[in-house]
């Protein structure tokens, strides 16, 4: 038995070998020309000789560094000190700040902890690298000096914010709800829920963390009045950042953006995440896209909280390999890839949906490395002051609203999304592409009696005026489309169920 | 014409893949126009390993001169002439091992920030292939730095056991023994991404009908 295994491992790594062996062959011929700087070192370069004297080299070399370490590690050994301005720190390292003013904690190695009036953390541990700091709550402004070696944690529940030299803002920490990073400089790595390996964030961006929604939104820190940017600059002078609602009251569903680069420009525009101003009408966009207009994505719930999400009743997939096939070849043509920024000005969530949450997802894609996934929940039930519904009823159908950059006239086009649903395999359900023209619906088609598991192309073609919604009175044909929405319908003999669905390639010709 | 009493060598063309003895004898002897032989013959040699060592990535065109200036540095340890492609391709992995070390040791990896391999284009149009060659690299970085070595030694490059034990200066059961465990870790590995797995198997009908 394990014989064979043996046999099938050495078979599979041969033939995987074969693999990389093609996808990675050698260059036809020389690389160039001999360098002339080798050139010189051959013709410089003496036969060795004398080969007893490297021993003795080593050994002397060997005992300068161990002296050098043993030196080095008995100065470097000291941890970093700190003390705290404005409030008294207890034997732990927890301190308070006073309600109306802000405490600091001063480290020996330069950096400042700057704590927000009302806000609450603890030097949990200190070494000569770097300091772990939990902000229990409130928000506080972080000037992590760099250094060699820096090795600084800031903890907000179950998230961990690794910094080696940077400025940031901690807003809002709820160890329950979450937090909301903004960076000034430098960068950090976030890890924790929803973070899968990390997320880094640079100067300028910001990321907003949801426990209670699941949700995290990566972008732009949004414009702020000239003094204030003076102000926040420097933190450890005067920090004060603007009011802002807890975290658990927002009722954003956000995107999770992978974040690889500085993005080139920054939105000035942007407007300001739910977070900021939960009673307005949230806004969704993945991040590095171009800012978006302010679009509702969810009925805003008020103070009752949201239920939480029902988890899927499938496993987490594995990660699959066959995707597009040869369709990508030449990489994603499509106008929408979920790859590239600035394909979107927004995505959201339709009201009244059965989807929800939507986020980049680097685990499945048509093309290219991502797509755009929501969750799928129709064991959802209907809010009870829905006044066209009569009482609670589970979701029976699912938007996925992509807002376009700028119009298009797909008039006589067919649009094409590609789409894949992960949900329990009895499960059947329809699709259909819809052309959202100034606020009007159009498309007449849909693909009925679909089955999880497997990546779906739906089109439609837009012929001139139709309506599905507005019958008697659409004269919306597809000449201005400023949205495109993906309907999901549960049909068969099982409607409720949850799961999830990952769209990409979104393409129209 | 001779140099030092070397045996003649034409080095105004290029010498066929019998004559690394030759150009031993003359890397030996310091001739000039040996360097540039040697760049001519080798350095794709070269290109090649590191591509295939590290993974889809750039060209490490400074690891390619690191390579040269170790070999021209150590041909004077070279007691076989004829075996100075070995000896070659023994300092080609050496240096991309201790690449590796470096930058595992500085935790820069040579991957993106996200710590994603980075996107650059394989060779070939096939998207599968590109993927499963991506995931056969993100297992390899699972492994330890001589084993990979060894994989990428044995199953990539295709070397025999006492090729590899030549060029790396092991013994042959400590190299057929180590070789055997990485292929157990990486096939176990690849288990466990049953898509890779299943892309694989795809191959092994291919394979077996290979001569």
């Amino acid at each position: 038995m394990s014989n064979d295994r043996d046999k099938l491992f050495e078979q599979r790594c041969l033939a995987v070998g074969d693999l990389a062996a093609e996808t990675l062959p050698g260059p036809p011929g020389a690389v160039g020309t001999l360098p002339p700087d080798l050139a010189a070192a051959f013709e410089g370069a003496s036969p060795r000789r004398r080969r007893w004297r490297w021993p003795l080299a080593f050994g002397l070399l060997a005992s300068a560094a161990a002296a050098g370490v043993a030196l080095w590690t008995s100065f470097r050994a000291h941890p970093i000190e700190f003390a705290v301005d404005g409030a008294v720190a207890e034997a732990d390292g927890f301190f308070e700040a006073p309600r109306q003013s802000v405490a600091r904690a001063r480290f020996s190695d330069g950096s400042v902890v700057s704590l927000q009036a009302g806000g609450a953390a603890q030097v949990k541990s200190c070494t000569q690298d770097g300091a772990t700091v939990s902000l229990a709550r409130g928000s506080a402004a972080f000037a992590v000096q760099h250094r060699p070696h820096t090795s600084w944690h800031v903890e907000v529940g179950r998230f961990d914010i690794a910094v080696t030299g940077t400025e940031f803002e901690v807003r809002n920490a709820d160890p329950a709800e979450g937090f909301e990073l903004r960076m000034k400089a430098g960068a950090v790595i976030v890890r924790g829920p929803l973070t899968g390996n990390g997320i880094p964030l640079y100067a300028g961006q910001r990321l907003v963390a949801s426990l209670a929604h699941r949700t995290l939104y990566v972008g732009e820190v949004p414009a702020a009045p000239a003094a204030a940017q003076r102000t926040d600059v420097e933190p450890s002078r005067s920090f004060a950042p603007p009011a802002m609602e807890p975290a658990g009251h927002a009722p954003a569903t956000t995107t999770r953006s992978r974040v690889r680069a500085r993005p080139a420009t920054v939105a000035m525009t942007e407007p300001e995440p739910a977070l900021e101003a939960p009673a307005a009408p949230a806004t969704m966009q993945p991040p590095r896209f171009q800012a978006p207009p302010e679009m509702p994505i969810a009925p805003t719930p008020p103070s009752t909280p949201q239920p939480p999400s029902v988890a899927p009743v499938v496993p987490a997939p594995a990660p699959m390999v066959r995707v597009g096939g040869s369709l990508c070849a030449e990489g994603s043509a499509a106008q929408i890839s979920f790859d590239r920024p600035g394909e979107v000005a927004g995505v959201m969530a339709g009201p009244h949906s059965a989807m929800m949450n939507p986020v980049l997802d680097g685990s499945h894609s048509f093309c290219g490395t991502h797509s755009l996934r929501f969750d799928l929940d129709f064991n959802h039930a209907q809010p009870t002051d829905e006044p066209f519904r009569d009482g609670n009823r589970p979701f029976q159908s699912g938007e996925a609203i992509l807002k376009l950059p700028h119009p298009v006239d797909l008039r006589g086009r067919t649009v094409v999304v590609h789409f894949y649903v992960e949900a329990p395999p009895e499960v059947t359900f329809d699709a259909r592409v819809l052309a959202d023209d100034v606020g009007r619906r159009a498309g007449n088609t849909y693909a009925p009696g679909l089955a999880p598991g497997k990546w779906w192309a739906v089109s439609t073609t837009f012929h001139g005026p139709t309506g599905i919604f507005e019958p008697h009175a659409n004269t919306a044909g597809a000449s201005q489309v400023d949205a495109l929405v993906l309907r999901i319908d549960a049909t068969g003999d099982r409607r409720t169920w949850s799961g999830a669905i990952y769209i990409d390639d979104v393409s129209w010709r | 014409m001779p140099v030092h009493g070397t045996p003649t060598l034409s080095l105004v063309k290029p010498l066929s893949q019998d004559d690394d003895s030759a150009l031993a004898s003359a890397l030996l002897a310091r001739h000039p126009q040996a360097a540039e032989v040697a760049w001519t013959r080798f350095s794709p040699v070269a290109v090649r390993i590191l591509r295939r060592y590290f993974g889809p990535g750039p060209d490490r065109q400074d690891l390619t001169q690191e390579i040269f200036l170790r070999f021209f540095a150590r041909i004077s340890e070279l007691r076989n002439p004829g075996a100075l492609r070995s000896f070659f391709i023994g300092i080609c992995l050496g240096v991309a091992q201790n690449e590796l070390r470096r930058v595992k040791v500085r935790r820069w990896i040579s991957l993106t920030p996200t710590g994603d391999l980075p996107d650059v284009p394989l060779q070939g149009w096939d998207p599968e292939a590109r993927e499963a060659t991506t995931r056969f690299y993100r297992i390899l970085e699972g492994v330890g730095l001589e084993d990979r070595t060894l994989f990428v030694a044995r199953y990539v490059e295709k070397m025999d056991i006492p090729e590899i034990a030549a060029a790396l200066g092991r013994p042959r059961s400590t190299v057929k023994r180590r070789l055997a465990r990485v292929t157990r870790r990486v096939g176990a590995r690849m288990s466990g991404d049953p898509s890779l797995a299943g892309y694989v198997d795809g191959l092994l009908p291919k394979r077996a009908e290979k001569p």
